[in-house]
């Protein structure tokens, strides 16, 4: 079963992300995209044969600058065949799983907008999320991308309402979803906090 | 009677603020939540509230009591989970 251990003596905690990697058959594209389109600062590149291993291809790897110390990195592996599938499924699925920048301000947001549609570069309108605004584009590998501004802080009230609908959650789905619906997890979730009030008076 | 939580924070706003301005709903504060309440059935429709559609349709994740009668991109309807509406065969 699910237990909280996010807090206590043995917690290290993480400073943020350093790097996300990605493959690439579509080196010169990818370098068109992210350095030219996006302008994003290319600030590392490495290039071994193999790695001392038969099995193993001769490669590039090289970074951008995302901001705040992280960056997006791509191998490159000479001579490999295409997966067209590294990008995953298109619709629901395909963007599920995604990388999401942050913008520094909700200008920002609109200009990365403006910037990626005059070059060419299919991008969502601005979608506007509980506590954020987002733009969504694909790069020339299919691997869809995210630009997003928070439009306000989270507080403890949010991460209270996370826990409870975690909780109903673990209730309702936790056997499997055997014919439970969304619905009876909101149903759920309301029960506790009928049950929280009534604790409370 | 249905009932639905809506977590306070900036962008559930307009359901509150619609809630309170409709005589046929009521509004009770409980702590991290307002919670709506209609008799017989809580009904909000979104272009009372103004909100988009992506936002809209997170609108229940407060928790609700009751079931849901209708929802989709025009409305927010609930309803007393024992009302069983009738089947044909009835």
């Amino acid at each position: 079963m699910a237990t909280d251990t996010s807090s206590g003596p043995e917690s290290p905690s993480l400073a943020g992300v350093d790097h996300i990697a990605f493959p690439t058959w579509k080196p010169v594209e990818t370098v068109g995209f992210y350095r030219d389109v996006m302008g994003l600062k290319l600030i590392h590149a490495i290039s071994a044969k193999g790695w001392g291993r038969t099995d193993h291809p001769d490669f590039l790897h090289f970074f951008f600058d995302t901001g705040q110390g992280s960056t997006i990195a791509f191998f490159y592996y000479v001579g490999t065949s295409p997966r067209e599938d590294m990008a995953g499924p298109r619709g629901y699925l395909g963007m599920a799983r995604h990388l999401a920048w942050s913008a520094r301000s909700e200008e920002d947001l609109l200009a990365w907008r403006r910037r990626l549609e005059a070059r060419g570069i299919a991008v969502s309108e601005v979608v506007e999320h509980e506590a954020l605004k987002s733009i969504y584009f694909r790069d020339p590998n299919g691997y869809p991308l995210e630009i997003t501004w928070k439009a306000r802080a989270l507080t403890a009230a949010d991460a209270e309402d996370a826990a409870l609908t975690i909780a109903a959650m673990i209730e309702t789905f936790g056997g499997g979803s055997d014919g439970r619906s969304i619905e009876d997890m909101w149903r759920r979730k309301g029960e506790k906090l009928r049950a929280q009030a009534a604790a409370a008076k | 009677m249905p009932s639905l939580y809506v977590l306070k924070v900036p962008e559930f706003r307009p359901l509150i603020l619609c809630a309170e301005r409709d005589s046929r709903l009521r509004t009770t504060d409980c702590g991290n939540y307002v919670r709506i309440d209609g008799e017989p059935e809580l009904a909000i429709e979104r272009s009372a509230t103004g909100m988009g559609e992506a936002l809209w349709f997170g609108s229940l994740v407060g928790g609700i009591e009751g079931s849901i009668a209708e929802f989709d991109d025009r409305v927010i309807r609930l309803r007393a989970h024992d009302l069983t509406v009738p089947t044909a065969e009835e």
